[in-house]
């Protein structure tokens, strides 16, 4: 009998496997796949370290959720900050924003009654609070700023960082991520990539005396007066594993699927049912030339691509000597992916003229579909505790208000210990 | 023989690097070239989606 079950290993169940065995209890991660961290750890190839799924960026850096959790634990997994932050590639010109605070340098493209209005949304923010999550960020951009431009730079930042349309984000929590990114002051990359981060959990796990199965997948799960009492598991090493509590990495769909609708409230049903993912499409290059010595370059000429890095500036380990790096991400727009994907290739190219002579398409991934960037777009978050006593949620459909990406899923992980500490004696 | 299920398969080509032989593309679905492909069935374990099946 095990204290805690964790359903998958992603960065989300092992972030809370790492507390709740640091905690003293005893804890077993149970993960489908051969290997571990989910959409957050290395992919080599070609002697390049790509990933399952992030670009390899600590969103908030050393300041952030996820850093800070790290350190809580006392895991030393070095992030370098991205110096400069970023720069904007705007009508073909590089503006650098060395201080997350100082967005002048674009502001200045603005024609004066724009700049006066975004004086006076700063000003009303800081007063008044955030603007209402009933209008989409879009409309109320639109409604701020005249110049379009304005519309174009925003699709530049959260389809780099969410993955998302403005049209789809709701306007508060937008205002939250940016107010966000201004208190953490940048972003990182963990040297040696995600999988840095999943290595060393994964070791402090251990050590604590955790458990963790890799191609081990748990199939349906017994319920006893709305406990689960069991959890049935796939795998050459055991069919069955009992716990106290039950903690699912794998998606609030995918848990209610696991454990059967029945068992579930209407409320909560058609909770999770509104839940939608966002979607996108990251394309890897590999090139001898460097291109983008500047942090992340936000792209807002492009009909697709947010933005871009050049990894191996702050990590050159990521690629094999000699070698560059390169990768960009795109919300995925329509249905079509081989369209999109040629329309991001077309800015890719609009980018970097001598695309074809000097650089080489690595991998070309989308996600979508059971597999996405978030499987809760921003603003739209289920909370951990749902309708069955000792089953709880985490990862990247319980974020927290205005944090994006891992740090959403660290800080989501941090309420659920938060509120476990309460109940757990 | 191994087939790409391409309803569930949703193009993230983790599969592509753990094939030996580069007998899989992936251009937003997976592509298994038969004449490069031994069976051996080593994409099947790294199908995240579990769209890898054997035909
Ligand atoms: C293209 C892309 C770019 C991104 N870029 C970044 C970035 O740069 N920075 C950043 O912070 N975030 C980024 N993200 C988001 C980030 O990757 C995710 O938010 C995060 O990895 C989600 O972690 P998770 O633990 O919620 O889920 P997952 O990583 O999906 O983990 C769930 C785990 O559960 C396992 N599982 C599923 N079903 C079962 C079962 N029945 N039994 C056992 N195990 C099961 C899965 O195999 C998986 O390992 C990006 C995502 C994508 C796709
Ligand atoms: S079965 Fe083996 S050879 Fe064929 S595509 Fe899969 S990994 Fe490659
Ligand atoms: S790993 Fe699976 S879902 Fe991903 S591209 Fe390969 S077959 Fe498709």
């Amino acid at each position: 009998m095990y204290n805690v079950a964790i359903i998958g290993a992603g960065i989300g169940g092992l972030l809370a496997g790492a507390s709740l065995a640091k905690q003293g209890k005893k804890v077993i991660i149970i993960e489908k796949m051969p290997y571990l961290g989910g959409r957050f750890t290395n992919l080599p190839y070609k002697g390049f370290q790509l990933s399952t799924g992030a670009v390899h960026l600590i969103p908030h850096g050393n300041r952030g959720p996820l850093a800070q959790f790290l350190q809580r634990l006392g895991l030393s997994v070095k992030i370098e900050d991205c110096k400069p932050w970023c720069t904007f590639r705007i009508r073909g010109k590089d503006y650098l924003i060395n201080d997350v605070s100082d967005f002048n340098p674009i502001i200045n493209l603005f024609p004066l009654i724009d700049r006066l209005r975004m004086a006076k949304i700063l000003f009303e923010v800081k007063l008044l609070g955030l603007p209402s999550n009933e209008i989409t960020l879009e409309e109320w951009l639109k409604n701020q700023v005249k110049d379009e431009l304005a519309v174009k730079i925003a699709n530049a930042f959260y389809g780099f960082a969410l993955s998302l349309h403005i049209n789809s984000i709701p306007a508060g929590e937008g205002i939250l991520i940016l107010k966000r990114v201004n208190d953490c002051k940048g972003s990182g990359v963990p040297i040696g990539g995600c999988k840095s981060i999943i290595d060393s959990l994964v070791k402090f796990i251990e050590l604590q005396g955790g458990k963790i199965l890799t191609k081990a997948k748990v199939v349906g799960v017994d319920i006893d007066n709305e406990n689960i009492t069991k959890l049935h598991v796939e795998s050459d090493q055991i069919s069955e594993v009992s716990a106290n509590f039950v903690i699912s990495d794998i998606g609030a769909k995918e848990t209610v699927e696991l454990v059967g609708e029945k068992y579930f409230d209407k409320n909560y049903l058609q909770k999770v049912e509104s839940i939608s993912p966002s979607a996108g499409v990251k394309i890897n290059i590999a090139s001898k030339k460097s291109f983008f010595k500047n942090g992340i370059l936000f792209t807002p000429d492009c009909q697709r691509i947010g933005g871009l890095i050049e990894l191996t500036t702050i990590d050159p380990s990521l690629a094999p000597q000699g070698q560059n790096l390169i990768i960009s991400h795109q919300p995925l727009l329509s249905t079509d992916i081989k369209k999109e994907i040629e329309i991001g290739l077309e800015d890719l190219k609009s980018l970097i003229p001598s695309f074809d002579q000097d650089c080489e398409i690595l991998l070309i991934q989308s996600y979508h579909n059971g597999w996405p960037v978030n499987r809760a777009a921003s603003g739209l978050d289920i909370g951990s505790v749902t309708p069955l006593k000792n089953l709880f949620l985490v990862g990247d459909s319980v974020k927290e208000p205005g944090w994006i990406d891992t740090e959403g899923v660290a800080s989501g992980v941090e309420q659920i210990l938060e509120y476990l500490s309460k109940i757990f004696y | 023989m191994v087939i790409i299920n391409e309803s569930r398969c949703v193009g993230c080509a983790h599969c592509v690097p753990f094939c030996q032989m580069s007998a899989i593309t992936a251009l937003g679905f997976a592509k298994i070239d038969l004449d490069l492909c031994t069976n051996c069935k080593l994409c099947l374990n790294y199908c995240p989606k579990n769209a890898i099946a054997e035909g």
